[in-house]
């Protein structure tokens, strides 16, 4: 956690990683993993290893509730301006359940240093997303809004069901060739003559 | 005179002279006494000489039952996922599923799930020289006995089909493959990451032992700290939340 302490002022930005899995800039392209990095910096930033593209104003990030313990807070990241020839880079890419991650950087207003580590600010995965057209009929020209929609691990997390029940079906989800299970249903009801002599 | 009156003429001439008072008398009711005796032995015989009938033993498996996880010790009984009747109907064997193997601690060393203690119909079991059959079996006032020595026999294993292991207090146990012990089974019951017994029970009426029982095991395992158990929860794909290490660490 960053120290603040000896600041009067600060200033705070947000940094953006969205990891997709299938991702293509055309419709016939082939799919090949792309992690996106941007942030509402002013220039560009790297956090381990990956530079994070400065949108300034263009990126809108709704607000989140800053809480002691995990929340199930949902966010909004909506990146402004985007020429209509990017537009196919989230249609024809497989962005949906993206896990993405949301990162706060503190700096020094006057010299622009970061204080401290970049910190966990949202984690969760990619929900839904929205592309708004936004024209201009005076300059006749046109951008457009991507709007993602965001939901917290937790929440995903609420919703998870995990392990294994004692039936073939359940057994051979996660090992197929196991046949340890295949006599649970027959076997349900069954009466052994114990000891009967025949 | 009708055919009754004859009859019961006769009757009561039998019955006045099995009523006398005199030697020829006395024998002849010694005689229908010794006849009826021996027929009611007969009878009784016959009805021993009736094959067993056995026990009628209802297999309930459950197909909804969730396996659970076993972090620090527990008591758990299982679910019985196979069973096999053989040996002319006089030995059982059935597979209870007892709980999910779990992975490994934060410091990277695999976790371990020991079989501390077996009960029998709340008898605590102990086991004879090969460490699997049992030999005496204990009340809860430490009272012994071995009336079902050698008619048990508890095959533990920890991790899959491949995987037997010995009872915690034991220093030797059962070293074969589940599928070699199990009636049946091939190397496809693989029985991965799963915590289980295979049991044999031997029928004996004159021992009381006719039925399948109630078994429930002590499990202790080596993951009991609560970081471990919370990086076990959260990062395991199988049982758990499956989240990433990556994602957990940060």
């Amino acid at each position: 956690m960053a120290n603040l302490d000896a600041y009067t002022s600060v200033r705070t930005a947000l940094f953006v990683r969205i990891d997709v899995n299938e991702y293509r800039t055309t419709s016939s392209g082939s799919f090949a993993p792309q992690i996106l990095t941007f942030s509402d910096y002013d220039t560009t930033f790297n956090i381990n290893g990956y530079d994070y593209t400065p949108l300034g104003e263009f990126l809108t990030i709704t607000p989140t509730t800053s809480e002691l313990r995990p929340s199930s807070n949902s966010i909004s990241i909506s990146i402004s301006g985007v020429p209509t020839d990017n537009v196919a880079e989230v249609l024809y890419s497989k962005i949906k359940g993206s896990p993405i991650k949301i990162y706060r950087g503190y700096f020094d207003v006057s010299t622009g240093t970061q204080i401290g580590s970049t910190e966990g600010r949202f984690f969760g995965s990619i929900n839904n997303f929205s592309i708004l057209d936004e024209l201009d009929v005076t300059a006749r020209f046109s951008t457009n809004i991507i709007e993602f929609e965001c939901a917290s691990s937790v929440d995903t997390l609420a919703q998870k069901l995990t392990g294994r029940k004692t039936n073939p079906q359940s057994q051979q989800r996660f090992y197929p060739n196991d046949l340890s299970m295949n006599r649970v249903p027959t076997l349900k009801g069954t009466k052994f003559k114990f000891g009967a002599q025949e | 005179m009708s055919f009754i009156d004859t009859l019961g003429g006769l009757a009561k001439s039998a019955y006045g002279f099995l009523s006398g008072k005199g030697i020829a008398n006395s024998l002849a009711r010694t005689a229908i006494l010794g006849y009826a005796l021996n027929r009611t032995i007969s009878n009784a015989n016959k009805a021993n000489e009736q094959p067993d009938p056995g026990t009628e033993v209802l297999i309930d498996p459950d197909t909804e039952y969730k396996i659970p996880v076993v972090y620090g010790s527990a008591y758990i009984t299982g679910k019985i996922t196979d069973a096999v009747m053989a040996d002319n109907n006089t030995t059982m064997w059935l597979c209870l599923t007892l709980c999910e193997k779990t992975g490994k601690l934060i410091d990277d060393t695999q976790s371990v799930i020991s079989f501390d203690e077996v009960y029998f119909n709340n008898f605590r079991l102990s086991f004879g020289s090969n460490g699997y059959s049992v030999d005496y079996i204990w009340d809860d006032s430490n009272n012994n006995s071995d009336v079902w020595a050698n008619q048990i026999e508890v095959y533990p294993f920890n991790g899959g089909s491949t995987s037997p292991v010995y009872f915690t207090n034991e220093t030797t146990g059962n070293t074969q493959n589940a599928y070699d012990i199990m009636p049946g089974w091939t190397s496809n019951h693989t029985m991965d990451n799963l915590v289980f017994c295979i049991v044999r029970i031997n029928y004996n009426k004159f021992k009381k032992l006719t039925n399948i029982g109630e078994m429930k095991f002590k499990l202790t395992n080596t993951m009991s700290q609560p970081g471990d158990v919370l990086w076990d929860y959260m990062t395991n794909t199988r049982y758990g939340a499956g989240i990433s290490q990556e994602i957990y660490k940060q």
